[in-house]
């Protein structure tokens, strides 16, 4: 519930609030007004179910992108009015990219955030997440394809979740992550990209890296082949074309030879 | 340069289709042919290394993602270098005892007077000692007796899988000599005995045996020089005879390609059990090795089988195909632990 005290306001369960597209027009219109009045109004509107933010906001994570103590307001306000702009990230697996290249026209100016909770057709916050493949593979019963990465992070349970991510490839090269252990996505996530494991065997980044983004600042390799490379024709690794029997480099790859190719086989 | 190759359409194209063997990856030098071509005939994956030179990280990335893409499980050295050694090692290294790793050897003793293989049979030794190598076979039969750390079953090679045989009309009274003019091949034996044969009217060798028209005429020899696999083929299933007699063997691959044409093939003795105890065998496998009567006399006996019961012969041929499938497939079976 709210604790309004003089720490400030402290919402411990952002579950019970939903989003609604208004309360957040009023949060940032309202910029001059304080934290605390923009809150309780926010608060009042009525809820429309669209999803929780309990596990897609996490707000230590939020808190590091920032420099100590930068954020002396809640962090999940800090991110609706100004960190969104910042191109700051509400989750490790969050993907502001890949969640704008999905979003409506209209919405490129929403937090991201607001987008992933809102838009009922994006049921992934990134492109290493599939929900239905790990729907399929899920013992437990999941009935939204909305509610899957919740249950992911709640408990991957060892199942299979992506059909670029092979997390078994993956947990071979980083024995920390498994069941019980870390989840291999979020591992993934939070080590620095030049120390990253290949996590699909027919990819290897450091090679794809050198050859193919000499120009491209600041991205995973992998993440970069899944949204471009493939798109692009170009081979994962230096084998590639003579595995695929290519003859003609100038027409290059397509993309389902591509797709299937390096697609996990569990 | 890399030189990994992976399922290339050469060691796939002759390859037995049988079930079983999915999760199998034979590794060979790429160019030693011999052991190549045989590791061709084999069910299971195909990569291939060189022992000119080490594999780079890249390739040794890529095949720790094969065998992981294709879910292997057991991996067989097809002959063995420093580079299959080292191989050996970074596998052990990656995969622990989920990945199994044997090794075939396809030499002699005879040829231990080539100090790289003393030295490969005692890398393997060591590997075997040390548990990365599990076991250790040999096409040789009885190669315990030359290296004790060789337990695994006597492997026996395969006829090549061909989808079609090339249209020939046979002719039956010629002989194919497709030898190398080395010492060991014993061309020169060879030519001779096709030359003193009566029922051998024409001789096509691939090597000529040099200097031997400045003794003797070579009436009946032809040389037709080097052939492609396609052409070699050709040769064989257009013939009534191949002739292979070397002083020294394992399994001789022209003699199974010959049979997958349909042709018999002298060699030497080879001691493989129930096949050296096949009717045809009885008739192929030469004694003495280096008198061309004993070939001339065992090139006679296949031409007259030829014209008095083609038929018998098409039949032994088939029969003795059959029986290196089965036996062969067995022992791979055996040693890969399938």
């Amino acid at each position: 519930m709210i604790n309004d005290n003089d720490d400030g306001l402290q919402i411990s369960n952002y579950k019970e609030y939903s989003l609604t597209f208004e309360a957040w027009q009023l949060m940032v219109r309202d910029k001059t007004q304080k934290n605390r009045e923009n809150f309780n109004k926010f608060i009042e509107f009525k809820k429309i179910p669209c999803g929780s933010i309990s596990k897609i906001f996490d707000e230590q994570f939020y808190k590091s992108q920032f420099p100590p103590n930068f954020i002396d307001v809640n962090p999940f306000f800090h991110y609706m009015q100004t960190g969104w702009k910042m191109d700051a990230k509400p989750h490790i697996l969050f993907d502001n990219s890949y969640i704008r290249s999905l979003s409506k026209k209209e919405d490129q100016n929403v937090p991201p955030l607001l987008t992933y909770l809102r838009d009922e057709n994006i049921f992934s916050p990134c492109v290493l997440f599939d929900a239905e493949i790990f729907i399929d593979n899920s013992e437990v019963n999941i009935t939204k394809k909305k509610d899957a990465f919740d249950v992911f992070l709640d408990d991957w349970g060892g199942r299979a979740f992506s059909k670029w991510f092979n997390f078994k490839f993956y947990q071979m090269r980083v024995p920390e992550v498994g069941v019980g252990k870390v989840n291999p996505l979020i591992h993934y996530m939070l080590t620095p990209f030049h120390d990253r494991k290949d996590p699909n065997p027919m990819f290897q980044r450091l090679w794809y890296a050198n050859h193919y983004m000499q120009d491209v600042d600041n991205e995973d390799p992998f993440i970069y082949y899944i949204r471009e490379g493939i798109s692009l024709g170009t081979p994962p690794n230096p084998f590639a074309e003579k595995d695929l029997r290519i003859r003609s480099k100038k027409l290059g790859m397509s993309m389902e030879l591509l797709g299937r190719y390096i697609e996990a086989t569990i | 340069m890399f030189s990994l190759g992976f399922n290339e359409e050469r060691d796939l194209q002759f390859a037995d289709k049988t079930a079983g063997f999915e999760s199998v990856m034979h590794i060979c030098d790429r160019d030693w042919h011999g052991i190549r071509s045989a590791t061709g005939c084999l069910p299971g994956h195909k990569a291939t290394i060189s022992h000119k030179q080490q594999l780079h990280g890249e390739e040794i990335r890529h095949l720790e993602g094969l065998i992981f893409h294709h879910d292997i499980k057991a991996i067989c050295f097809q002959g063995y270098s420093d580079t299959a050694n080292s191989l050996c090692e970074i596998l052990h290294n990656i995969f622990g005892h989920d990945l199994r790793q044997y090794a075939v050897t396809h030499v002699t003793s005879v040829q231990f007077e080539n100090k790289f293989e003393m030295r490969m049979l005692k890398l393997m030794q060591e590997r075997k000692r040390e548990g990365i190598l599990r076991n250790l076979a040999s096409v040789k039969p009885d190669f315990h007796f030359v290296c004790p750390e060789f337990t695994g079953p006597l492997i026996t090679n395969i006829v090549p899988n061909l989808p079609y045989r090339p249209y020939s009309i046979r002719n039956q009274s010629i002989a194919f000599v497709p030898i190398e003019n080395t010492w060991r091949k014993n061309l020169y034996t060879n030519v001779l005995a096709c030359e003193a044969s009566k029922k051998i009217t024409q001789v096509l060798a691939v090597n000529e045996p040099s200097n031997l028209g400045d003794s003797r005429a070579l009436r009946k020899t032809r040389v037709v020089g080097y052939q492609d696999k396609v052409n070699l083929f050709g040769f064989m299933a257009s013939v009534g005879l191949v002739l292979n007699v070397t002083l020294a063997e394992c399994q001789p691959m022209t003699q199974l390609e010959a049979l997958a044409m349909g042709t018999p093939c002298l060699t030497g003795p080879l001691g493989l059990g129930a096949i050296s105890k096949h009717p045809l065998s009885k008739m192929t496998e030469v004694g003495i090795l280096d008198n061309p009567r004993f070939i001339m006399e065992a090139a006679d006996r296949i031409i007259d089988a030829w014209e008095v019961d083609a038929d018998n012969m098409i039949d032994m041929i088939a029969d003795i195909v059959k029986l290196r499938r089965i036996i062969g497939l067995d022992s791979y079976r055996t040693l890969l632990e399938l």
